[in-house]
């Protein structure tokens, strides 16, 4: 059966082509301003130090004054990592959320992820009660990282267990963020002034936390989950052709929602403790690589992972800039900076298509 | 020989079996099976049940195979199945929805090159004649230019056993005609064919056997010229009718209005 095909077809996968050769085009573009935005991260800092004298410290560490070393490498290289994972890390969770909920305004944080981290966070910092045996650095994001993956798993298990639909789930998760948001309420009502301010602070998010075995765990996860998101990439494309469709394809739809879930609770709830509720990030990233570069999974989990560490590289960078002199919290800048790109896409999007 | 045999069939949903004990078959490979039946009667159930969406007990056998309790991945290098609903809004491509329905398949990401693949996917477009559309995404198709897009992913893996529920509901007459044109020459390659029709004209013209159904059990089943008779519509659709040669031979059908007797339900 290997027929001369008709122009129209032949033309038509010509052009399918050419969109495979744009879109890794598109990719290695993503990938150069992902990179651009992490030098610039590192280039741009609070202390008195050029943007040249900053990079020589990072590329030719001998050539340059120890102070101009100890600033960048103690003190902006860590954080500016840390913002390229988590970005990545929020992004790629946000992609396949927004898939497998079937709905373009889902994010890492849709099921209560990180109203569950603030009540573990809550917990720790109010009333001390914390993972025992866990060193006492870890505490805050250990009860985070705790709260946070075990609200995922339970609902993991209702919709296992009823064999519930993404409405359900959907319906459940919600009801998760109001009893999370009351008790962290309750917690803060008894807490004392100092306390409640520093979890007001850690619900901000922020980098200015960030120490080398925190990113080694963000990495060890994004690097162990990642290889599976892309095994699923084409049962997540066809997912996006209807549930029931897939299902008819031979897709199981079950243990691919729960594989999925499990990284999306992996991601985000690691995410979130390391560094606090960091919103938008999971939102806007996997929405404007899916404007670059379509709905095909391939694309789209790479592309996500690019844009979520461009854009949190290039927050990190403005939330120490728009305020001379102080590091504005970073979930404040994401949502300040993120929003208006995030409108502007969308209409022009909506233009064009 | 692939025939579809179906033996004491129980399925359905939480709470509200669908089908009971239905028993039919074999259901022989080679031809078009439509199946019909009034509203409710279990069609979409029945057709569900043997692609393994709803749970289902008694035995389906295909071939020498059991399909119930086979596992899905399994399952789907044996048949595929078109639901009723049409693709969703999404931004895929036509190609790509094609290329997605081939890899999707369970092992699906180690058969073939990607060049045979677009290949093949260049052979389905040509088939349904599809191909100026290839790079469309879904969100701009017609409800019509959707359901054959539907209709292509169930026949790009060329699977012996095709499910399909209502593929011609949302085309327009000619394309309707195409495509149980197209439905009778995957038949006469050798594959089992089995289509919910809810048009009976269109059923008992193109189709070479009909399944009658009728509240979750099979009423009849042979060639449509046994099958299709104004008894039969009377007793299952409630309707007075006419099964008249038609001047250019076959036969026509006439709905003259509602039976006298009261239906039960």
């Amino acid at each position: 059966m290997s027929a001369v095909l008709s122009e129209g077809s032949a033309g038509a996968i010509a052009a399918y082509r050419a969109s495979l050769r744009r879109r890794r085009l598109v990719l290695g573009v993503l990938a150069v301003i992902a990179v651009a935005a992490f030098l610039a991260d590192i280039a741009i800092g609070p202390s008195a130090l050029s943007a040249a004298d900053a990079l020589r410290a990072l590329f030719d560490p001998s050539s340059a004054t120890p102070l101009s070393r100890t600033v960048v490498w103690q003190a902006r290289l860590p954080p500016a990592v840390m913002a390229a994972l988590v970005g990545m890390a929020l992004a790629a969770a946000g992609a396949e959320m927004q898939t497998i909920l079937n709905n373009p305004l889902a994010s890492p944080f849709t099921l209560g992820v990180s109203s569950a981290a603030a009540c573990g966070a809550a917990l720790a910092i109010v009333l001390g009660l914390t993972i025992p045996g866990l060193p006492a650095r870890w505490a805050v994001s250990g009860n985070a990282f705790l709260f946070a993956f075990a609200s995922v798993a339970l609902l993991q298990l209702v919709i296992r267990f009823r064999g519930a639909g993404v409405e359900t789930l959907v319906l459940l998760g919600i009801a998760l963020v109001f009893t999370f948001n009351a008790i962290v309420a309750l917690i803060q009502f008894v807490a004392s002034q100092d306390a409640l301010q520093q979890l007001v602070f850690w619900t901000l998010g922020s980098l200015g936390r960030t120490q080398w075995d925190g990113i080694a765990l963000v990495a060890i996860v994004l690097v162990a989950v990642i290889p599976f998101s892309w095994r699923a990439a084409w049962r997540l494309t066809v997912l996006r052709l209807g549930e029931e469709r897939a299902r008819g394809l031979g897709v199981d739809i079950g243990a691919l929602r729960f594989a999925a879930l499990l990284r999306i609770s992996l991601l985000a709830a690691v995410a979130v403790a390391m560094v606090g509720t960091i919103g938008f990030i999971g939102l806007v990233a996997p929405h404007v690589a899916r404007l670059l570069l379509g709905e095909d999974h391939r694309f789209l989990l790479p592309g996500s992972l690019l844009c979520g560490a461009a854009i949190m590289s290039l927050a990190a960078s403005a939330s120490e800039m728009l305020v001379p002199g102080a590091v504005l919290p970073l979930g404040i800048v994401t949502a300040l900076v993120g929003l208006p790109v995030f409108i502007l896409l969308i209409l022009g999007g909506r233009r064009r298509g | 020989m692939n025939g579809l045999t179906l033996a004491g069939v129980t399925a359905g949903y939480r709470h509200r079996p669908v089908l009971r004990g239905l028993t039919c078959g074999p259901i022989p490979s080679g031809c078009v099976t439509a199946l019909v039946g009034p509203n409710a009667a279990g069609k979409s159930t029945l057709l569900r049940a043997i692609a393994g969406l709803v749970h289902a007990q008694g035995s389906i056998r295909f071939g020498d195979r059991e399909l119930i309790g086979m596992p899905a991945r399994e399952r789907a290098h044996h048949l595929a199945f078109m639901p009723q609903a049409l693709p969703q809004d999404t931004g895929l491509s036509v190609i790509e929805a094609l290329l997605g329905a081939w890899r999707a398949m369970p092992d699906g990401m180690l058969r073939g090159s990607e060049a045979a693949l677009l290949n093949r996917v260049g052979e389905v477009l040509d088939r349904l004649r599809l191909g100026h559309l290839g790079m469309a995404p879904l969100q701009s198709l017609s409800g019509g230019q959707r359901q054959m897009v539907a209709l292509a992913q169930a026949i790009i893996r060329d699977p012996p056993l095709l499910l399909l529920d209502e593929p011609t509901s949302a085309l327009d007459l000619r394309r309707q005609l195409e495509v149980m044109g197209l439905l009778g020459e995957l038949a006469r390659e050798g594959r089992t064919v089995i289509v919910v029709l809810h048009d009976l004209s269109l059923a008992a013209r193109w189709a070479d056997c009909l399944l009658v159904m009728n509240q979750g059990a099979a009423h009849s089943f042979g060639p449509s010229e046994t099958v299709l008779t104004p008894e039969m519509l009377d007793e299952v659709y409630g309707v007075e009718a006419r099964i008249e040669p038609c001047s250019r031979g076959g036969r026509t059908l006439l709905i003259d209005g509602v039976s006298e007797r009261a239906m039960p339900g």
